[in-house]
């Protein structure tokens, strides 16, 4: 055999090896079931990390050796699979569905819709890929035009095995539309814990019915009206545009106990693709744990008391809730602390699950933050705080300052231990809690008491209430709660402006992921409200806040929005 | 008329109501290193160097990131870096070491993770030296970014020592933004960017685009900081 029969002989090996491997993955792959490709896909995806439990290596920047675990591919290209959009760059989407079609410089039957077509011109066209083509630029980094990736995504070192578990589970990413996207229809439901003050449960669903009706108008409108369906063509796709919306409510009644079999329940006979706002003044974690069960989203519900947990991933709430309030003094004060020298803080707490979520939220900063001690006064249920025994508390401990958890019922206390002789240091409680006393604070105690304030000034505010006036339909706003009315018009803002990036694409995961790129927002009620992929928590901020003089006193800032 | 009405009100309400535009209409796009960007100075640039004609030319033929020449100002702001210590910014930049900045966010998905690439990619070519140079990154998300969490971003990037993440009130974040001329009103809407001081007074070179370890060393000697 001479060299060139050995040459061709040799080439046509390798061809046939690499025509079968496809045949090769496809095999594989074919010998797992659905469950194994989600779970054991899944976790190299998310977590890269091998079904064997070892990291996946991989090589950045072309060829720096590094540990998938910190590259992964869900960090870039999101739990949808979806990609992502930032600044001037770019992350194409990564799901079997749509790398296995050719790409071209518009998205097929939407060639016309301006915010489509200005996403799909910047992805570079490129044939479908192929199991083997796919493979080989998770691997080395060409993409089928033979154009390098290297400098933008790792490469990741895979054999033949996991490569095809990890194909196939991007095969299954992403490629049907979730659970509540009917034909033409999106279900939605908002959760109303049964107890919630009518006044309340109002002000929330109005703005939420507002939006339901007024997306259906459009598809409405746009049937009989030319105009409105250009128009309304060009902003939402053709897609969005003529898709309908529902709105159901889920009362759960009784205990949180039951709760579960009664969300099973409202899920199984009408399954939706996301929860709208929802109202509960005490507990809401079995709402919580069935969305994380179902991936079901859940987008700002109006609670005391979220879930506060780092692997939360299908609720968004607005803030920590009332836990923020207790976190926010405790980093305005740590901010000061030298200044206390040795002297103490004393926390007094009410026995109540509000007094204990503040006084938790302070506890977790102020021990990282902070090297003075305090002492911790736990007022029972049903006492109301004494302004004796606060002022021969005050006159044992010399403390730099006085934190009161409580209601209004402290406010006699808090005023004679804002005069007691000789102390110089400051009272802080939650300005919330205070409700509409707050307004009418003494004089003399205005000076020394600090308040905790999670929500833009109020003098500030009314200008975003020509807004809310929108969704009321004529009706006078003073009629409505308008800290609920805001909230559910955030949830508004937000499904409108997610819904309409996700270009048709229906996933559960791929809203998330929307969500999480918005900008920074600048809604009624927060001074900013911010996202980030896995930010479960959209305003960070909590003004420390003091009453200003006058018979009409305004609520004057001493902290920055977020205190660090 | 009524029908004139019900047709100006439905679009009226389009328009309030359902947010603006979307937001991928505003986005200029860079995929595989096509990058938009500011405009470059390189005639200035090689002024400054001891670069030789001829490499430079080699370099201008396969680079993928654009670069200036700046004059900033850095102001006087008191940050936190990823040790929680409160660190003076103009101080810290003015260390001896050659010293690069770049702004980045803890829970970006594009950008971010390729401009903390160029520095793992720089320490890795320096080795040994890796902690001869100053790398900052500054976060543009500091509402979320603590101190906490951007040790957590160097460890998952295997940052070694010498690489500093700073975060700081959100008005002393936009005043660093706005001294390298990188303020871009959101995060969302940053560009990769990446600054090396220059040895002439508030002198910067501003790079635009995906840098990796090689250029950064390469404009480094170009501006003569490192040898």
């Amino acid at each position: 055999m001479n060299f060139r029969m050995l040459f061709i002989l040799v080439a046509v090996v390798l061809l046939l090896f690499s025509v079968g491997s496809g045949f090769v993955f496809a095999a594989e792959a074919a010998q797992l079931t659905p469950e194994q490709i989600k779970r054991l896909g899944e976790r190299m995806y998310r977590e890269g990390i091998l079904p064997n439990g070892e990291p996946m290596q991989a090589f950045a920047a072309g060829e720096i050796p590094v540990e998938a675990t910190s590259f992964t591919c869900v960090s870039c290209h999101l739990r949808s699979g979806l990609g992502a959009i930032e600044g001037t760059v770019i992350t194409p989407p990564a799901t079997g569905k749509i790398l296995y079609e050719e790409r071209t410089t518009s998205i097929k039957g939407s060639e016309f819709v301006p915010s489509y077509h200005s996403y799909a011109v910047y992805l570079p066209p490129r044939p479908a890929y192929t199991d083997d083509t796919l493979a080989r630029m998770i691997a080395s980094g060409v993409d089928p035009k033979g154009r390098s990736t290297m400098k933008l995504m790792p490469r990741y070192q895979l054999d033949d095995e996991n490569m095809a578990i990890l194909i196939a589970y991007l095969k299954t990413l992403s490629n049907e539309f979730s659970v509540g996207v009917g034909e033409d229809k999106l279900h939605f439901a908002t959760v109303i814990v049964e107890g919630s003050e009518a006044a309340e449960v109002e002000s929330m669903m109005v703005p939420l019915q507002f939006s339901v009706d007024r997306k259906n108008s459009l598809a409405t409108a746009a049937v009989n009206n030319d105009r409105v369906a250009r128009m309304a063509y060009n902003m939402l796709g053709p897609d969005l545009l003529a898709r309908r919306f529902t709105l159901d409510r889920w009362i759960l009644r009784g205990p949180s106990d039951t709760w579960r079999t009664q969300l099973e329940d409202y899920y199984r006979k009408n399954p939706v693709f996301a929860l709208l706002g929802g109202i509960s003044h005490g507990d809401w974690e079995p709402v919580h744990r069935f969305c994380e069960e179902k991936q079901l989203p859940s987008i700002f519900p109006q609670v005391d008391y979220p879930v506060i947990d780092g692997h939360n991933w299908y609720t968004i709430y607005l803030s920590r809730g009332i836990r923020q309030e207790g976190e926010a003094a405790a980093r305005y004060l740590a901010g000061m602390s030298e200044l206390f020298k040795d002297k103490k803080v004393i926390q007094i707490s009410r026995d109540s699950r509000r007094g204990q979520a503040l006084r938790e939220g302070f506890n977790e900063i102020w021990d990282v933050r902070s090297k003075t001690s305090t002492l911790d006064i736990h007022l029972p249920e049903g006492e109301t705080l004494k302004a004796e025994s606060l002022l021969k508390l005050i006159k044992k401990q010399q403390p730099a300052v006085v934190i009161v958890w409580d209601g209004a019922s402290a406010l006699p206390a808090l005023r004679v231990a804002a005069n007691a002789a000789g102390w110089k240091g400051l009272l802080l409680t939650s300005g919330t809690w205070l409700g509409e006393s707050l307004w009418t604070l003494p004089e003399d105690l205005r000076e020394k008491l600090y308040m905790t304030w999670p929500y833009r000034l109020p003098q500030e505010n009314v200008r975003f209430d020509i807004a809310l006036r929108h969704v009321l339909g004529g009706r006078p706003l003073k009629k409505f709660n308008t800290e609920v009315l805001s909230k559910a018009y955030i949830v508004n803002e937000v499904l409108g402006k997610a819904l309409m990036d996700m270009r048709g694409e229906y996933y559960r995961d791929f809203f998330l992921d929307n969500i999480d790129m918005l900008d920074d927002a600048y809604f009624p009620l927060y001074e900013r409200l911010s996202f980030g992929q896995g930010q479960r928590y959209a305003s960070k901020g909590c003004f420390i806040v003091q009453l200003g003089k006058g018979e009409n006193p305004q609520l004057e800032r001493r902290s920055e929005w977020v205190t660090r | 008329m009524r029908r004139t009405f019900c047709f100006t009100l439905i679009l009226m309400t389009m328009f309030l109501l359902l947010g603006g535009c979307a937001k991928h209409m505003n986005h200029v796009g860079m995929m595989n290193g096509e990058m938009t960007g500011r405009k470059m100075d390189d005639q200035q640039m090689a002024q400054g160097s001891k670069m030789d004609h001829s490499a430079h030319q080699k370099m201008m033929a396969r680079k993928n990131y654009s670069r200036s020449i700046e004059t900033y100002q850095i102001p006087d702001l008191l940050l936190t870096d990823n040790q929680g210590r409160n660190l003076s910014l103009v101080n810290l930049l003015q260390d001896e070491r050659p010293v690069l900045v770049n702004f980045l966010y803890a829970t970006c998905t594009t950008i971010c993770p390729l401009l903390s690439m160029g520095y793992i990619d720089l320490q890795r070519e320096l080795g040994a030296q890796a902690d001869q140079v100053l790398l900052v990154s500054i976060t543009i998300d500091p509402e979320h970014d603590t101190p906490d969490v951007l040790e957590k971003y160097r460890k998952k990037f295997q940052g070694q020592p010498g690489w500093v993440l700073l975060t700081g009130s959100r008005i002393d974040i936009d005043a660093a933004m706005t001294a390298f001329d990188a303020y871009f009103g959101d995060k969302m809407d940053h560009q990769p960017l990446n600054f090396i001081r220059m040895p002439a007074q508030n002198k910067w070179v501003r790079l635009n685009g995906m840098i990796n370890g090689e250029d950064f060393i390469r404009e480094m000697k170009m501006v003569g900081v490192w040898r």
